[in-house]
């Protein structure tokens, strides 16, 4: 225990302020049913502007931090919830889109504008001795970090428990449309409670950097993770055990990190919260998951453009040429398109389960990690003491080029199929969470096992990926890999069309609109929901496979996580405007090709483009369309003009707010499933 | 009117709590059309909801075809032969109505067999376009095969819905206020196809209905609930000569007489 002491008053620390992060997280999703991805980069942006304010320009710290959390959070939680209330009734998968680019935008904005490296923050806090116990030191710092967790706690219960906002808040998650008949406005209290909760992360942001975090965007952006965990510690709606959640969260981390001191597990500490949720999820009765906003309906709408059938043929067959006449044309860029190919039968995969079924995939960067590890063991020649010469390998070489490939589709299947278990029992948000907490296991801690990329050759080194050699073709001159791979691309691009148009394409597509439905058919669809994963995380596979031998040698940072994040986000901006297999080449070029063009345009710009451009797709794809949403636009302005106009002759009744008498899907009882 | 269709014995399902069905017994046997009826919030839907496995019970039995299927989920119970609408319609919205029909042949195909799930035999093919046309026809939608069902209105949706089911083979149908939201003729026409349902090929029907005039125009046997409980069963003509019926629906008397007038099996209360 003594030596435990230590980590425990650094791990309470901490956890004091995951929990008061958890707090706005859980507040605003509660209150408005959008589930924040950006929560952390809010935080993120707080406090970067609290350091700009305070290091740089000098502020006294006390006006720094009021500046930073309530104008700075407030604002920054009025505009999300301005941005986020017209998607009350729109796909989980669009909502979950349109706070992933915002989170991607803020994010891109912050490398940008500070750049990528981490910095110190110093503490601006006394850090002077506070109290000892057993002969620990707390620093005044730690003391006030704690209290203000607390104290945030304790004052959001009383709000939500003894003031009449409060209780509004509490009565717009029961019922908005009951408040908004008894004469409250819930967008009114949507707004208050943005604002608080907004306003925590980035109180929580300001905390954190100088002791625990340090200035770096991506880790506090990455706040939302440990929130994630204490939310689901407080099952989505407790606020007592939310911030239990995040103290238990700080402590575990603190205590782990003492003790997995030797790598793949040393990332294990990062991964606790999501370990904490995809337990809980798993664990807690469906029912007890309070639902949030959004429905689950089908593909969108195919907006197919109003051209003659002939005028189409042809497009496509010119489209086709082009693909096959690149080498040609591009020099020494092709291996830019070679990945680009690869990345389109990742994204057409992810297609399938996103715009096809409904479901949410926040894991398709870690299948095509599993494809790509998978492959090279398979495939490339063991060299050295064989040590990781498992699944069959020998000391001669590996398995035949087109075996290997379609094993590692099939061992990523099989994973995919472990990781429907989830599916089966959850949708929407939690899904979404389960995916990603899985992508971030893999990411942190797998990808360095023996089991992955490690190796006794060390972390970086990772595995080699040999290019095939069919008959008298050189897949080293880089024309005929890119013939070679386009060839493999073709099949998987038919396949996965086939399999849309297929029998289980129906039910997938019926799935999205109505699972109640289908299981009254008698369709078993916890079998259809583990196909379509096992189906996606085939192709995904076999996609990490071709991106392995395009870069020829794969380690563990070859497949980050939060790439899972950028594909479902460019993939809802291009499946807006074009259709299923189009959208994938699209999205693959605007991932792949294009920023080796646009040379002027860092990675920081890109993200925070590919995240702007995101939340707007968001905001306008979903089924409404582009013309049907300027058209409710256009049509609430003139309504409005024209209640004012009549206002103003005197003949006029107030305006009647006709989206909060219909009820939102959302909140509809809906059959228990 | 022996063969068994579906028997729920001593049902009763709590919402936190709160009794929404209480040990309601009734049975619906095949070549019947049986109708339940009762006011808002008596329980109907959620026995419904029970019978066809979506929920499950605190106490009771569900017995279909003759054989206990309380245990059973509700995939498992359709394949039995138990098919179902909804009164907040479940429709695959984004899909054309052949294919809505068509999905009701192809779920109950496939069912939970991951091989039927991926592809069709020739012959199943066959069937599921067969199936398709004949219920399409049936239900007199026939024209609307190639429409969004998006596109549709209320009355057609509920016949996209019926279609569904009856192109599933289905031969025990629970139907959830079909007629809600049908103009007068469409519902006449409505009540057509369910009798020639019962009587031409010895379906089992149980039927929630708020349209007392249908109900009464069709029904064989009736059962009232009133706050979750059974408080009546009989023929429609003794329904509505109940004095507990009529407390039932105190405050809607005028769907009793509305009823009376219509009814052809109506009797002489005044």
């Amino acid at each position: 225990m003594r030596q435990l002491l230590p980590f425990l008053v650094v791990g309470l620390t901490a956890g004091s302020l995951y929990g008061l992060a958890a707090l706005g997280l859980v507040l605003t999703y509660r209150t408005s049913g959008v589930f924040n991805f950006a929560h952390g980069a809010l935080g993120a942006g707080a406090a970067y502007l609290f350091f700009t304010l305070h290091w740089t320009w000098g502020w006294p710290w006390p006006l720094a931090v009021i500046v930073s959390v309530a104008l700075f959070g407030g604002v920054a939680g009025v505009i999300v919830e301005r941005l986020t209330r017209s998607l009350v009734d729109a796909r989980v998968a669009t909502i979950i889109v349109a706070t992933i680019g915002l989170l991607l935008f803020i994010q891109g904005f912050l490398y940008w504008r500070y750049g990528v490296e981490r910095r110190v923050s110093p503490d601006f806090l006394p850090t002077g001795t506070a109290l000892v116990i057993e002969g620990v030191r707390v620093s005044w710092a730690q003391s006030i970090n704690f209290g203000v967790g607390v104290a945030s706690l304790i004052g959001l219960y009383l709000l939500l428990h003894r003031t009449r906002l409060g209780i509004a808040m509490r009565g717009v998650v029961a019922s908005p449309d009951l408040l908004g008949l008894s004469g409250t406005s819930p967008a009114g209290v949507r707004i208050a409670s943005w604002a608080i909760g907004s306003s925590f992360a980035a109180m929580t942001g300001i905390l954190i950097t100088p002791s625990i975090l340090g200035m770096d965007a991506f880790l506090l952006s990455a706040l939302v993770v440990q929130a994630f965990g204490a939310v689901a510690i407080g099952r989505f709606t407790s606020l007592p055990w939310t911030y239990v959640g995040g103290l238990s969260i700080g402590a575990l981390a603190a205590i782990s990190a003492k003790y997995l001191t030797k790598p793949p597990l040393t990332g294990l500490p990062n991964v606790i919260p999501f370990l904490v949720l995809i337990v809980v999820m798993l664990v807690t009765p469906k029912r007890k998951l309070p639902a949030g906003s959004g429905r689950f309906a089908g593909e969108a709408v195919r907006r197919k453009l109003p051209v003659a059938r002939p005028v189409r043929v042809g497009m496509t067959a010119g489209a086709l040429a082009l693909v096959i006449a690149i080498p040609k044309l591009v020099n020494t860029r092709l291996p830019v398109y070679t990945s680009a190919l690869a990345l389109v039968v990742l994204l057409l995969s992810l297609s399938l389960l996103t715009r096809v079924s409904g479901q949410i995939s926040l894991a398709h960067a870690a299948f095509a990690g599993v494809g790509a590890a998978t492959f090279s063991k398979l495939a490339a020649p063991v060299h050295g003491t064989g040590q990781f010469g498992g699944l069959g390998t020998d000391t001669h070489g590996g398995v035949p080029w087109l075996v290997a490939l379609v094993g590692a589709g099939l061992v990523t299947a099989a994973v995919g199929a472990m990781l429907a278990l989830p599916a089966m029992r959850l949708s929407g948000i939690y899904l979404a969470l389960a995916t990603f907490g899985f992508s971030q296991l893999m990411d942190n801690v797998v990808f360095q096992s023996w089991l992955m990329f490690g190796g006794s050759q060390g972390t970086l080194a990772g595995l080699r990926a040999p290019r095939p050699s069919i008959g008298g073709l050189d897949a080293q001159n880089p024309e005929t890999w890119y013939y070679i791979v386009l060839a493999v691309v073709a099949v998987c691009c038919a396949a996965l069309v086939v399999v849309r148009r297929s029998r289980l394409g129906r039910f997938l597509r019926a799935i999205a609109d109505s699972p109640t439905a289908l299981t009254t058919l008698g369709l078993g669809i916890n079998v259809t929901r583990v196909l379509v994963f096992a189906v996606s995380a085939f192709f995904a596979g076999i996609a990490g496979a071709l991106f392995a031998m395009q870069i020829g040698r794969v380690n563990y940072i070859s497949f980050p996580a939060v790439n899972s994040l950028l594909y479902l986000a460019i993939l809802t901006v291009t499946g807006a405007v074009s259709g299923y297999v189009t959208s994938a080449f699209l999205a693959a070029f605007f991932l792949a090709v294009m920023p080796s063009y646009l040379t002027s345009i860092t990675f920081e710009i890109q993200s925070m483009l590919f995240g702007g451009i995101a939340v707007a797709a968001a905001l306008v794809s979903d089924r409404v369309g582009v013309g049907a949403a300027l058209r409710a636009r256009l049509g609430g302005w003139v309504g409005r003009a024209a209640t004012q106009a009549e206002r103003r002759r005197g003949e006029g009744v107030g305006p009647v707010r006709a989206r909060q008498l219909e009820a939102p899907a959302a909140y509809a009882v809906a059959v228990d499933q | 009117m022996s063969e068994p269709g579906i028997d729920v014995a001593g049902l009763t399902v709590r919402f936190e709590g709160n009794v929404a069905v209480d040990t309601v017994s009734l049975s619906a046997p095949m070549g019947r059309l049986t109708g339940l009826i009762g006011p808002n919030g008596a329980g109907k839907t959620t026995t419904f909801n029970a019978c066809s496995g979506l929920l499950r019970p605190a106490e009771g039995r569900i017995l279909l075809f003759g054989s206990d299927v309380t245990r059973r989920g509700a995939a498992s119970r359709a394949r039995r032969g138990l098919g179902r609408t909804f009164q907040r319609m479940e429709l695959f919205t984004s899909m054309t109505v052949a294919e809505n029909v068509a999905l009701g042949r192809e779920a109950r195909l496939a069912g939970s067999n991951p091989l039927w799930q991926q592809m069709a035999t020739r012959r199943q093919r066959a069937s599921v376009r067969a199936a398709t046309e004949e219920a399409l026809d049936v239900c007199g939608i026939g024209d609307l095969a190639d429409k969004t069902v998006e596109r549709l209105s209320t009355g057609q949706r509920r016949l996209v819905e019926l279609a569904r089911v009856y192109a599933g083979d289905f031969r025990m149908l629970l139907l959830d206020e079909p007629s809600s939201g049908l103009d007068h003729a469409e519902s006449e026409h409505l009540g057509r196809i369910l009798r020639s349902l019962v009587d031409d090929r010895g379906l089992g029907i149980l039927l929630v209905e708020h349209d007392m005039a249908l109900v009464m125009a069709i029904c064989h046997y009736l059962y009232v609930l009133d706050f979750g409980r059974l408080v009546f069963d009989g023929t429609p003509a003794e329904t509505q000569r109940s004095p507990i019926v009529r407390a039932a629906y105190l405050g809607a008397e005028d769907l009793m007489e509305m009823a009376d007038l219509s009814s052809p099996a109506g009797g002489g209360e005044g």
